[in-house]
């Protein structure tokens, strides 16, 4: 799975699906999924931005998790840049999501976020629920 | 190096049956092409040569996932509300991860 920034938000802003982007979080902590994570460097650098002056602690417990490879950050390369500029109009996508779009495929996963930008494009995602509710079920 | 029958062609016949190469490659994911009986190319179907190329990292065994166990030992619980009083209250998460240029120091 593809972790998109929002989810990181839901936790810090307190919003309505903060308990289970937290519930995300800590199965990531505990390594209970048995599937890669992944977010998009450009997220990582969000986060920090969207933290900065504020909480560290938080930025530097997904540091933590980076370093500890419970999530692996993925890097995009130049090619992946002009490839990104290449396809975002013909996705109605902004810059940022057309780099989530492209990192998911690319890693052949899925991106968990609440953002319902893609929703027409054929990228699958996924809410932290229903990574959540398939991970009771198949335990 | 050991290869299905399936997954083999001769030179010969590669060449003069082109499409049936591309269609076989298509099924198995990879067509070697034989010369005097050894194996001298292989050809690759895309997803196949993604694979080669992205290769996947070896997934970990993961422990029982215990939702009741993440309840009780919450780590990020900490962190719950830890931005509340530095965005607009009427800015969901999706609005404030679009716009995180603007609190870029």
């Amino acid at each position: 799975m593809l972790i998109d920034t929002n989810i990181f938000v839901e936790i810090c802003r307190r919003q309505i699906h903060c308990q289970k982007c937290k519930e995300l979080l800590d199965a990531i902590r505990f390594e209970m999924l048995n599937e890669n994570v992944y977010m998009a460097r450009f997220a990582l650098s969000a986060i920090e931005a969207l933290t900065s002056g504020s909480n560290s602690d938080f930025i530097r417990e997904i540091l933590l998790l980076i370093h500890q490879g419970k999530i692996k950050v993925f890097e995009t390369k130049i090619d992946d840049d002009i490839m990104v500029n290449s396809i975002k109009n013909d996705l109605s996508l902004d810059f940022d999501d057309t780099v989530q779009f492209l990192a998911a495929n690319q890693l052949g996963t899925y991106l968990v976020t609440y953002d319902k930008d893609f929703s027409h494009t054929s990228l699958q995602t996924k809410t932290p629920e229903e990574v959540l509710e398939e991970l009771a079920a198949n335990s | 190096m050991q290869i299905d029958l399936s997954q083999q062609m001769s030179a010969t016949h590669a060449r003069n049956n082109f499409k049936e190469m591309i269609n076989k490659t298509l099924k198995e994911g990879i067509c070697t092409v034989m010369r005097k009986s050894k194996p001298v190319v292989v050809v690759l179907s895309v997803v196949e040569f993604e694979k080669l190329k992205n290769p996947q990292p070896k997934k970990k065994k993961a422990k029982k996932f215990d939702l009741d166990f993440l309840r009780k030992n919450s780590y990020f619980e900490k962190y719950v509300g830890c931005l509340d009083d530095k965005f607009d209250k009427n800015l969901s998460s999706v609005d404030i991860s679009k716009q995180w240029t603007k609190y870029v120091d």
